[in-house]
């Protein structure tokens, strides 16, 4: 059990400052997800808050203790591999044993700890084996095992699922949700897949560019998302970001200059006067009924999924669009449609909110 | 296959089986022949069957060369692995001007062994080697190779070593740049330090690459040849022949073609026998691995 808070943590590699002063506490047994495209610095962050990477600038702290020179075996955690990073000259008992034994722990209670952990992720029957012998989901639970064998206070995950074929990535993500509630352990996890963090988060952090763009309960991201980058990032499919002018702001509404928008009044959000600005309309807030804010175009492909169907068109101006029916939809290529959506699902950003 | 498909394709493999069959099989039979026989020039052969192995087992003059060679082997060839180790650890820790240092390490292997062998006896000369000279200067024991068989012998494991480095330091170095970075990062946070990571993850994993590296290695060291001959010519007083030397000193200073024979048969069997355990280890490894 343990809390982390990071004061002002920088990392550069050679001038290139990759993270850039993140600010961020996480509570004991918390299950935080840090999230973002590639290259965002979401593992290098985690490499940092592991000690495999030294901090450039501001503070780690752990359990209140500032940690920034604390080697990574004395941090109290256990990090589980994209690769998973077995020891291939070991059985799966000797991986999972190799940090007690290290500590020259007696073999009885090795055994004992190794068998225990083997029982929790249904791995008894492999103890014999080397890691070559297993498969990628067999491997990926001897990680876990290795981890849950150390009795950490944190667990760090690095992108643990993604080298699993969907199924098998469904039933480990279950797996690891489950391990959360038993060991009630805080645990830190790095995916560049939302739907993982949407689904195992307690507090989701999103980080683009080394830089910390909202932190915040999944719910509460997908609600209100602070700016365009994260209403693009949270939900499935992508949110649909409609470049608009606007005309005025007053009393914290704004009007829009859009043919289809003209009686559209939203709240300003960061939007503080006339000009460019980017609408926010989730693609399940589109619906076929008519209604008075419309947006139109060019069906360019239909995916019927059964429960649902998932529209992609094509605007005017050439931009596209996608919406998501409920049901089955029949609708040609090539036709024109018209969505309709509510005042209250929109949201509105700042058109610089998607430059850089 | 039709066999006179077989007899078409003969014209086209003949070439090669004809230089297979005179510098390898026509030899070694040949030697097999004379091995069992005495001969020398201006001599008809005569059989003495199993006498010339017995004549070269009890001869002291071939127990020295074989205790010298295996002195040798065993000190030269691990001396040899555990520098190449060090260095290859030592490389891969990332080290400055690696690339320059790469090829220097490597340029040993791009010498012939004649200009090797004579730089080094030019290094070490007692009276004008700029070596001994710094020796000297720094008042430090001189290597008397000249007429100190031991020296002698201390001689020919640096050059040795220095001539073969090369070949052991790039299987252990390649072996050792295939080892996955995040290996060492589990460890680490494992609880490992440096010297448990390379007891328990980079000796176990380098292991085979080790084994492979040794025992190409002893088999070339038990044919060592031109260092010796080169360096000593076996002497002073045939205190520093090897087997090779033992070999080349019967048949060609002795023109005891028999004996010398029987010498090459004997080399050819333990060099066998070392190459069949060789096989043996990669074998159950490859099983090991599958």
């Amino acid at each position: 059990m343990a809390q982390l808070k990071l004061s002002g943590v920088k990392k550069d590699f050679g001038g290139v400052e990759v993270i850039k002063g993140v600010e961020l506490d996480i509570e004991d047994g918390e299950f935080v997800v840090f999230v973002g495209p590639s290259g965002c610095g979401k593992s290098t962050l985690l490499r940092l808050i592991a000690g495999l990477e030294e901090i450039s600038g501001g503070t780690l702290e752990i359990d209140g203790k500032v940690s920034n020179d604390v080697p990574s075996r004395d941090r109290g955690i256990a990090m589980v591999f994209q690769s998973y990073a077995l020891y291939p000259h070991l059985t799966v008992a000797e991986n999972m044993g190799f940090s007690l034994s290290l500590r020259k722990t007696p073999k009885a209670e090795i055994d004992k700890s190794v068998l225990q952990a083997a029982t929790i992720l249904k791995l008894e029957h492999l103890l014999d084996r080397k890691p070559s012998q297993l498969s990628g989901g067999q491997r990926q639970r001897v990680a876990i095992g290795r981890a849950i064998v150390r009795e950490p206070s944190i667990f760090l995950f690095d992108e643990p699922l993604s080298n699993l074929d969907a199924a098998l990535r469904m039933e480990t993500r279950t797996e690891i949700a489950k391990l959360h509630r038993d060991l009630a352990a805080t645990m830190i996890y790095v995916t560049h897949d939302q739907v993982e963090a949407m689904t195992l988060a307690d507090k989701i952090v999103v980080l683009k560019g080394g830089v910390v763009q909202q932190v915040g309960a999944p719910m509460e991201l997908y609600r209100n998302p602070c700016n365009a980058f994260v209403a693009g990032f949270i939900g499935s499919p992508r949110m649909n970001l409609l470049k608009v002018d606007v005309t005025s702001v007053e009393d914290g509404k704004v009007r829009l200059a859009q043919p289809g928008f003209e009686h559209l009044v939203v709240p300003s959000g960061r939007v503080s006067g006339p000009g460019k600005a980017l609408l926010g309309v989730r693609p399940q807030a589109l619906t076929l009924n008519p209604g008075p804010h419309q947006v139109s175009g060019t069906v360019t492909l239909v995916e019927r999924m059964g429960p649902e169907t998932v529209i992609s068109i094509r605007q005017a101006d050439g931009s596209p669009l996608l919406a998501v029916l409920p049901g089955d939809v029949e609708l040609a290529l090539d036709a024109n449609v018209s969505f309709s959506f509510a005042d209250t699902d929109v949201r509105l950003f700042p058109a610089s909110d998607l430059e850089n | 296959m039709k066999t006179s498909r077989i007899w078409q394709m003969v014209p086209l493999l003949a070439p090669v089986q004809l230089l297979l069959l005179s510098v390898i099989v026509i030899p070694s039979v040949y030697v097999i022949w004379l091995s069992f026989h005495t001969s020398t020039f201006g001599q008809s052969a005569s059989f003495v069957g199993w006498g010339n192995y017995v004549q070269v087992l009890t001869d002291p003059g071939f127990h020295s060369a074989l205790w010298n060679t295996v002195v040798l082997v065993v000190v030269a060839v691990h001396l040899e692995m555990l520098i190449a180790l060090g260095m290859a650890l030592l490389f891969n820790s990332g080290l400055w001007f690696r690339r320059i240092l790469f090829v220097a390490v490597l340029a040993p292997y791009a010498v012939s062994e004649v200009v090797g062998v004579a730089m080094w006896r030019f290094l070490f000369d007692p009276d004008v080697g700029p070596v001994s000279n710094l020796l000297a200067a720094l008042h430090l024991p001189l290597l008397e190779w000249s007429y100190e068989p031991s020296h002698a012998m201390i001689m020919i494991a640096i050059l040795t070593i220095w001539m073969h480095l090369p070949f052991t330091f790039v299987i252990i170095y390649a072996a050792r740049l295939a080892l996955p970075s995040d290996l060492y990062e589990a460890a680490r946070i494992d609880g490992a330090t440096p010297l448990q990571s390379f007891y328990r993850v980079t000796m176990p994993l380098l292991g085979p690459a080790i084994l492979v590296a040794l025992l190409f290695r002893y088999i070339f060291a038990f044919r060592l040849f031109s260092e010796v001959w080169l360096l000593t010519g076996g002497g002073p007083a045939r205190t520093t022949e090897v087997v090779a030397v033992y070999l080349y000193q019967e048949a060609f200073t002795f023109s005891a073609f028999g004996p010398a024979a029987a010498t090459a048969w004997i080399m050819v069997i333990v060099s066998m026998l070392l190459a069949s355990g060789y096989i043996y280890l990669l074998r159950r490894q490859v099983r090991n691995a599958g």
